[in-house]
């Protein structure tokens, strides 16, 4: 049975290997901010760029703070987060542990037939009445 | 920890027109104020026109609503002819006429593309620019200048037309009237383009009138003021125009208005070419040596009807070479100052939406 | 004889694990490698197409008719110095662009592609819940946008964050309830009419689909299409990184290569979803002679679609985040349950 994701575990080592070379080697044989435009395959040069990759010097400080529009930022985002997105992650969270117990239904549709069906769709109507309620509750309104 | 979050939009941002700070006071994400920071682009203009004689004070002009520079133009000449006393020949002024529709049309052109980009949408933008380029390409012939052209002068226009720009704007006016549905078309038959406007920054006329708005904008709220209509400068009481009103008060009747007036600006040309009269094209009072001692003497005012509502320039004079004092009354800086109003209670996508619609050009609320 | 059966025989004496790991080995760097290059064509395509559509010329300078312009962006992006903002949360800052990145590149990897001449299978994950799998990784898409977000103190990246997270949320349900829909269709065989056991796995779905389920439930074709175009944020559906309001949203305080791997991931996105609706709905590589040109039939209704989302992309503007998301609870959740219905009874009566 393992044999079958032999694939992905190829696919994630050679992804994993070429994005270790995209940024350990290639940033530190070619050019950066700090240094003159240059590409090296020297060890010391490598080493040296490397260290510059993983831990920047802060010349310029501002250069380093988050983009506010070109001011600089008084404050950071304190974590005000619109309430609207957590009632959609309650939802999703509902809906996906509801199609979570449907898969295996699904797969055995024809089987089991008519009857779990209907149960099925009843079992689908209670999220659903969760949206209808949430809807009517004028939770997913934005404006108000 | 406040309730509120502090967005800046500006001065360095993709969708202001400019570099202009609008401090977006956000409750979740519904707009609870907007706190506008202007002065980012301040060229001192005004002043600077203090130092100079009369005619070298138009370059300051051309720089202030970049995009439309020629009703920028307009309004200075006419203000110093009126203090000096230089008339300027009748074909000159029809020149003048179609010079400042033509820029009229390249303005709105500009404003809507940018409508779009603020929306997401990328290629009206490029159809809007490639008929921009059109209308440059005649300034170029007739000025040598493609958006700063420095083309009205006191006492006349800067160089005659020919019969190539003649021909020139004749077959632009032909093509762009079916370009223009094309660019019309491409937005009003998007369902999303009605979602994102459709009673979106609704701009109530007793606002509007309070402060002073004018414009495209105020005509949106449903109130017909025209400068060319209400007081008519060069020739606009001897073509046949209307003034389009949108009794929607929104974006989308804004839209539209907008669009209808190019279809107008359109007529209007059309008719200034059927009735352009041979002649001088110059005074030869205002002859370029001559111009060094132009003196004038007394306060003036004149307005023109620019791409964002009524320009108006006042000039004062001490009997002297220079301008005493030169005020300018931008529409664009009283079109912004309604966008708190508009936006209140609306989400940050739809305060874009409305930065767009009312279409400012920073170098003129700055100056 | 193809190619793979002959590198299998040829490495036999090292025993049968070695010679399918070395087989497997070689499959997936030919599928890595054609995914690489497909997709830097689209990008080149993407180009030229909306600047045919503007009036304008289009990548024109690098190479031939500009066709290495993708080759030398992506040389920019890695010569240019990425930025590490000071205030970032280090391992989630490192950690998000790879999670997109990754996620992306396995998802192509499940896909099954049918056969190729002179090659051989192209399937490469052979696993009875392919279906389930390709889910599974997508939803790690939420994780890094996340991350990004969060990982460094912007106004503009969280609010992307957000944004991109109601996003996949949302539509990851009416995706679901379609993808049911198909497993249950595909759950009785239509030409013995008896049960079939393979419907969860993609090559499964392929081999029971006789005529396209496209046809039969056309439904869910497009509740599944317009879906997949949100999760991949194309432009009616860009508003987690829209430009006009939130500068990239959560890529705003990213630069160099690891930018690049957004834009990567997020395109590879619309590329993958095609591959999934065309697997799904399309009938993917069946057609005739199949077992030697089912990749090209793949390959093409792919294509279609992508240029579809394409026209969306150039002609459309950007739908606002509640209308957004109302579209998918209000409309498209409501949709796809009739729709599952309507398999459902397909399945028992009409067939």
């Amino acid at each position: 049975m393992l044999t079958g994701y032999i694939a992905l575990m190829i696919t994630i080592i050679l992804v994993g290997l070429s994005l270790y070379l995209l940024f350990k080697i290639l940033p530190s044989i070619s050019q950066n901010r700090y240094r003159p435009w240059k590409i090296s395959l020297k060890r010391k040069d490598i080493m040296e760029n490397l260290a510059i990759e993983n831990n920047p010097p802060a010349k310029d400080d501002s250069y380093l703070h988050p983009f506010e529009s070109g001011e600089v930022a008084k404050e950071y985002p304190a974590g005000n987060i619109t309430v609207q997105y957590y009632v959609i992650v309650l939802l999703f969270v509902l809906f996906d542990i509801d199609m979570l117990l449907l898969l295996p239904w699904a797969f055995d549709f024809y089987s089991l037939g008519l009857f779990s069906f209907i149960e099925t769709i009843i079992f689908i109507a209670m999220p659903l009445f969760a949206v209808y309620y949430a809807f009517r509750r004028g939770y997913m309104r934005w404006m108000r | 920890m406040s309730r509120y979050t502090v967005l800046n939009l500006g001065p360095v941002h993709p969708s202001i027109h400019g570099i202009l700070r609008f401090r977006v006071k956000l409750n979740e994400e519904i707009i609870e104020d907007v706190d506008i920071t202007i002065g980012f682009l301040h060229r001192n203009a005004e002043k600077i026109c203090e130092l100079n004689i009369y005619a070298n004070n138009i370059i300051y002009f051309d720089r202030m609503d970049y995009l439309d520079a020629m009703n920028m133009e307009l309004g200075y000449v006419t203000a110093v002819e009126k203090l000096t006393g230089i008339e300027a020949p009748e074909r000159a002024q029809w020149i003048r006429m179609i010079m400042a529709e033509l820029n009229r049309l390249a303005a709105r052109l500009v404003g809507l593309g940018a409508f779009g980009l603020d929306m997401g949408m990328l290629t009206p933008f490029f159809h809007c620019f490639a008929e921009r380029e059109k209308i440059q390409k005649i300034f170029v012939e007739a000025s040598g200048g493609r958006q700063e052209v420095n083309y009205i002068s006191i006492g006349g226009v800067y160089q005659d037309f020919n019969e190539k720009i003649i021909n020139d704007i004749r077959e632009f006016s032909k093509n762009f009237k079916k370009r223009l549905e094309d660019i019309y078309n491409m937005f009003i038959h998007s369902e999303i383009f009605w979602q994102r406007n459709d009673g979106i920054g609704i701009l109530e006329p007793d606002v509007a009138l309070d402060y002073g708005v004018t414009g495209p904008l105020l005509r949106g709220s449903g109130i017909a003021y025209d400068v060319r209509k209400d007081a008519p400068y060069l020739f606009y009481d001897k073509v046949n125009f209307d003034v389009p009103i949108s009794h929607r008060k929104d974006n989308i009747g804004r839209f539209v208005l907008k669009i209808e007036e190019m279809r107008q600006s359109i007529r209007i040309i059309d008719q200034c070419l059927d009735k352009i009269p041979d002649g001088p094209y110059f005074n030869n009072k205002a002859k370029k040596s001559l111009m060094l001692r132009v003196k004038g003497d007394g306060e003036v005012f004149s307005r023109v009807e620019s791409d964002n509502g009524e320009f108006g320039v006042y000039v004062r004079g001490d009997n002297t070479v220079k301008p005493y004092r030169v005020h300018v009354r931008s529409p664009a800086f009283k079109n912004i100052s309604v966008v708190p109003v508009m936006a209140r209670g609306l989400m940050i996508a739809d305060l874009i939406v409305i930065i767009g619609s009312i279409d400012t050009v920073i170098g003129e609320i700055d100056r | 004889m193809n190619l793979l059966i002959r590198i299998h025989d040829w490495f036999s004496f090292l025993g049968p694990g070695v010679s399918y790991g070395i087989a497997y080995l070689l499959e997936t760097i030919f599928i890595l490698i054609f995914v690489g290059i497909s997709f830097m064509a689209l990008i080149y395509v993407f180009r030229k197409y909306m600047a045919r559509i503007q009036l304008r010329i289009g990548p024109n300078r690098v190479g031939k008719y500009g066709l290495l312009q993708v080759v030398a962006d992506a040389f920019k992006l890695i010569g240019k110095e990425s930025i590490l903002p000071a205030n970032r949360d280090d391992l989630a800052y490192r950690l998000a662009p790879l999670i997109i990145m990754m996620t992306t590149m396995v998802s192509f990897v499940i896909i099954p592609y049918g056969s190729l001449a002179y090659f051989g299978s192209l399937t490469i994950t052979h696993s009875d819940v392919t279906l389930v799998l390709l889910f599974g990784v997508l939803s790690l898409l939420p994780i890094g946008e996340i991350l990004a977000g969060i990982s460094t103190k912007s106004n503009y990246a969280l609010l992307g964050a957000l944004r991109g997270v109601a996003k996949d949320v949302s539509f990851e349900v009416p995706m679901l309830i379609s993808a049911l829909a198909i497993i249950m269709i595909s759950s009785r065989s239509f030409i013995t009419g008896a049960q079939t056991y393979n419907s969860l796995s993609l090559a499964g779905i392929v081999e029971n689909q006789v005529i396209p389920y496209g046809i039969i439930d056309p439904l869910g074709l497009l509740i599944f299409y317009i879906s997949m175009v949100a999760r991949a944020s194309f432009t009616p559906f860009d508003l987690a990184e829209s430009d006009s309001e939130l500068i990239t949203g959560y890529t705003t305080e990213y630069s160099g290569m690891r930018f690049g791997l957004f834009y990567i991931g997020l395109f590879g996105m619309v590329y993958l979803g095609s591959f999934f609706v065309s697997i799904l709905y399309l009938g993917a590589y069946n057609g005739p002679a199949s077992s030697d040109l089912g990749f090209i039939y793949l390959f093409i209704k792919t294509i279609i679609l992508v240029l579809i989302a394409f026209l969306a992309w150039v002609s459309l503007p950007r739908i606002r985040v509640d209308k957004f998301v109302n579209l998918g609870w209000k409309y498209l959740l409501p949709i796809s349950i009739i729709n599952l219905v309507y398999a459902g009874l397909f399945v028992l009566y009409i067939r």
